[in-house]
């Protein structure tokens, strides 16, 4: 199982790459908006957690775009900061399946994967 | 002889302008020097930490992921021995702590937890210590960051004077480290504090809070009474942010605080637990207020959405100010049915600025 | 004595004079932004603006970004301002009636639609032409105007009718914002509980030779090209000596057209961008603070030191002597606009420091300077210089100037340390040796030109011919 994870803290990236190649998934991670498009359309994960605030494209362009392209067995978590329920909102209007707050728990986070990939 | 004489005087110069010569030559000799070893030694620095820094990591990640062995019941985290070699070095021990502070910042839950434990293990909650009673106020700051961010209640007593600390830094991360560790409990310094919170401090105090709204509301209707104007602002804050419905009263008497600031927060804050009783208040001193409390009241008008208001704001389309005419035409829109006719009725509908804010509004309802 | 020695005394003298103030002036800034600089970055090593930046109720901003012409690069440079880290932002882009397709590029990009917006007209402007949002809510932020031309500042007019929000940033379309740049300029405004806020400036960064991806800066380098390399250190001696000095006396004069904050009430109670000089940003800046003296308002205009803004350095000296020769021009007409605050002291500070320091040291230095060569070269040619003793005075002097500019290279890598290589220190430092005759000179003689164009009348700001971002051409 592929998962694409986009964020621009290091060290949140880090901890969630560590956290899912534990459980034994493949993790593409990038901290640019933009790569993130370009390697979700050249690798095609199953999953993709996302940030909100992002470098060059926001996470809602990201949900937007693999929404609208139609890629609807791809399965989105938001990752989101306190204070952006606007935001995360809109996120689920576009098609996001979860959202995780920052700080987050890296169990809770493996927990939401395993059941969103399950499905 | 005069020749001489300007000669004497020339050569004079001449040797003071050789001395400032060689002074500036020296001058520059020594600072180029200054830099080009600081440039040495700081890559020097840097190398060593890209070394360490992986050892670091692996053992922050054991801390993370940490799980205990089957049948055992400590939650001891096996350290290495030459961390304690590292330990020693201040230079390592701050980059390490740096790790597992910066880490921790992000994380919550079990490896949270297991975060915590390393920390103690290490011994690195007395360099905290040490560090918040340094005399230097920016290591002091840092040594209570760190100190509320792992968590150690067992220091609160020690870190609760400096909420009141000359240095505005040191009292902020006191104060935020208080909240942090207690949440409301940890706010009770505002009773006591004799500075001005500026919003900074009071977004970064705020920020601390849990997102589920406080049980106890006696010390807010308290700090709403301080004569600390900053202190009343946050109180007022706190009712907005959590939507304390059951202090809608206190937060009306505001608007008839003697500071003009405070009565214009209050307008915009009663936006967010507005009741019937709400409109009334608001308007009462409408036409006696600075424009921000009258743009602010009208926003909230434009919430509460109360057809009784409807004769009020009909009667603001005619001020002068264009900013006044355009909030008073947005919240007519959003107090009764068709807004748009209403407004279209008033005798200046076809002239600037209103026929501009009509035409504004048939595009939005179009879309 | 004959009356030549003693006009030869008193223009030593009065040089003398000038040039020891002048001097000891550049000594004091030195000493005293030290102090400043080092407790920027101590209070910065503890604050986290990450986790801010998501929040609701940091100050709302509105960014103004005038564009005239910038077809080529306009929609890129939206793009990376609208991925700013900073949640109650709006981004207006003003353009300035462009003669190109800056338009059509936008809408297209970004998928507008035109609005019939009402905006209140409180500041007089050139007429709009219409208002633009785009139908995809991701680039909610993005307000695009349409306007009759009529120059930057009355773009920058426009965009301060327009904006909704209660602060607002004046920059450059083209410049290159960094991630926490918002954040980072609107902390005083949030931090001074005594004292308004009514300004706040930024440093500009030379981006000449720095590889730019995606709008965002991804490595910096020192500029290839001597002229952006030697108006680098230009940068780093004002920026990081000069402002962060007179920021700490609140007495600071000039914030970067280029990058500065102001609290948008401020502005439009004292009247916006005039748009009948070409040193908008420094009159601006100079009549906000005469509407708070005048009132007896307490304020304060800040400064903050981190790279935060990178933009193009001018390459050739065409370019370059126009810049200068506007940038002179601004100065001497904000300076006759505002003559009222010379020696003031109803203007505290404001009158009795800075008026009179940019009136002696930033518009006469460079006529005093010129009339001390026309000078040395009438004595010259009569015989009338004692050579070993000018030439001492003239080293003493170069290298005070190059003392000056090391120490400013070392600040800078104490500090922000853009250009970490030791190869790019040396460089610097021999760009530093360099400029008094390469340099220098040239901006002199821009000046004076400046100084002849406003007499005679010229107005203008002559065409910024665009090099584009190299992507690493070396």
């Amino acid at each position: 199982m592929k998962i694409l994870v986009a964020e621009d803290e290091p060290i949140m990236l880090k901890t969630i790459e560590l956290r899912l190649k534990k459980d034994g998934y493949t993790v593409i991670g990038t901290s640019d908006g933009r790569e993130a498009m370009e390697k979700i359309d050249a690798e095609q994960p199953d999953l993709i957690i996302t940030d909100i605030m992002m470098p060059y494209a926001s996470g809602l362009e990201i949900v937007g775009m693999v929404k609208q392209q139609q890629k609807k067995d791809i399965r989105i978590i938001i990752l989101s900061a306190m204070g952006q329920e606007t935001t995360v909102l809109e996120a689920f209007d576009l098609g996001a399946d979860d959202f995780i707050a920052k700080p987050f728990s890296p169990n809770e986070l493996s927990m939401r994967v395993k059941r969103l990939l399950s499905k | 002889m005069p020749i001489n004489d300007l000669l004497d005087t020339l050569n004079w110069k001449s040797e003071l302008l050789s001395t400032i010569i060689w002074c500036l030559l020296a001058g520059i000799g020594f600072v180029v020097s200054y830099l080009l070893i600081y440039q040495t030694s700081r890559k020097r620095e840097v190398a060593r930490k890209d070394e360490i820094n992986r050892k670091f990591q692996l053992l922050v990640e054991k801390a993370l992921f940490f799980e205990p062995e089957e049948g055992e019941t400590g939650n001891e985290i096996i350290i290495p021995p030459k961390f304690e070699k590292f330990m020693r070095k201040e230079v390592y021990r701050d980059f390490l702590l740096q790790q597992i502070v910066d880490t921790r910042k992000y994380i919550s839950g079990i490896a949270a937890d297991h975060l915590e434990e390393l920390y103690l293990q290490l011994n690195l909650h007395n360099y905290s210590l040490k560090k918040m009673n340094s005399r230097k106020w920016y290591i002091k700051a840092q040594g209570i960051q760190e100190l509320a961010l792992m968590n150690q209640t067992q220091f609160a007593e020690a870190i609760q004077p400096y909420t009141n600390h000359k240095n505005s830094y040191v009292r902020l991360e006191a104060q935020a480290a208080m909240v942090r560790l207690f949440q409301f409990k940890g706010l009770d310094f505002l009773g006591a504090t004799s500075y001005t919170m500026s919003d900074w401090e009071q977004m970064k105090v705020m920020e601390q809070l849990p997102k589920k709204p406080p049980q106890e509301t006696a010390a807010i209707k308290e700090w709403l009474q301080s004569t600390n104007q900053s202190v009343v602002l946050f109180a007022m804050r706190l009712i907005y942010n959590y939507r304390l419905y059951q202090l809608h009263d206190e937060l009306a008497a505001c608007l008839s605080h003697p500071v003009q600031f405070i009565r214009e927060k209050g307008a915009k804050f009663l936006g967010n637990i507005y009741n019937e009783t709400t409109s009334a208040l608001i308007i009462r001193r409408f036409n006696l207020e600075s424009k921000r409390y009258q743009l602010e009241a009208l926003n909230t008008l434009c919430l509460i959405g109360d057809e009784k208001n409807i004769p009020f704001l009909y009667q603001k389309l005619s001020d002068t100010d264009y900013d006044i005419k355009l909030a008073a035409a947005k919240a007519i829109l959003e107090s009764i049915e068709d807004g748009r006719a209403l407004i279209a009725q008033h005798p200046a509908a076809g002239t600037y600025p209103l026929n501009s804010i009509l035409a504004e509004f048939k595009a939005e309802q179009a879309a | 004595m004959s009356w030549q020695d003693i006009l030869a005394d008193i223009f030593t003298y009065s040089v003398l004079a000038y040039s020891l103030v002048l001097i000891a002036s550049y000594i004091f800034i030195g000493i005293y932004s030290i102090g400043e600089t080092k407790k920027y970055i101590h209070k910065n090593s503890f604050v986290d603006y990450r986790m801010l930046a998501a929040f609701d109720y940091a100050p709302s901003v509105s960014i103004l970004a005038p564009a005239y012409n910038e077809g080529a690069t306009v929609a890129e440079n939206v793009r990376s301002l609208l991925s700013i880290h900073y949640s109650n932002l709006e981004l207006v882009v003003i353009n300035d009636g462009s003669k190109d397709d800056s338009l059509q590029k936008l809408i297209a990009a970004y998928d507008l639609e035109r609005k019939p917006l009402f905006v209140n007209p409180r500041i007089p402007t050139k007429n709009i032409r219409g208002i633009y949002k785009s139908r995809n809510p991701v680039y909610r932020k993005l307000v695009v105007v349409d306007k009759e031309n009529g120059g930057k500042a009355d773009a920058l007019n426009v965009g301060i009718n327009v904006a909704k929000n209660d602060y607002i940033i004046c920059i450059d379309v083209d410049c290159i914002l960094e991630q926490d740049a918002v954040l980072k300029m609107m902390k005083p405004f949030m931090e001074n509980a005594e004292k308004k806020v009514i300004a706040s400036g930024g440093v500009v960064r030379i981006a000449n030779s720095c590889v730019v991806e995606n709008g965002r800066l991804v490595k910096v380098n020192l500029p290839k090209q001597f002229l952006p390399r030697v108006q680098t250190l230009e940068y780093i001696r004002a920026f990081l000596l000069g402002r962060m000095a007179w920021a700490r006396l609140n007495g600071l004069l000039l914030i970067s057209g280029a990058f500065g904050a102001f609290d948008k009430d401020v502005v439009i109670k004292a009247g916006g961008y005039n748009i009948n000089t070409v040193g908008e940003d420094m009159e601006l800046v100079v009549r906000m603070r005469r509407y708070m003296e005048e009132r007896k308002i307490p304020y304060v205009v800040t400064y903050i030191p981190d790279p935060l803004c990178w933009t193009e350095a001018p390459a050739s000296y065409k370019i370059l002597g126009r810049q200068r020769n506007r940038w002179t021009r601004g100065t001497i007409e904000t300076l006759k606009l505002h003559k009222r605050l010379f020696f003031n002291p109803q203007y505290g500070l404001l009158g009795l420091l800075s008026y009179p320091y940019w009136f002696f040291f930033e518009f006469m230095a460079p006529l005093i300077e010129f009339c001390g060569m026309l000078i040395f070269l009438i004595f010259a040619i009569f015989g009338l210089i004692n050579w070993p003793f000018f030439l001492l005075l003239f080293g003493a002097v170069v290298l005070f100037g190059y003392l000056f500019s090391t120490f400013a290279v070392l600040m800078e890598v104490l500090t922000f340390n853009q250009y970490k290589r030791r190869r790019d220190t040396l460089r610097l430092l021999l760009t530093a040796y360099m400029e008094p005759f390469f340099f220098h000179p040239f901006v002199v003689w821009s000046a004076i030109m400046g100084n002849r164009d406003l007499i005679l009348k010229k107005k203008g700001w002559g065409e910024m011919v665009r090099q584009g971002f190299a992507v690493n051409k070396s």
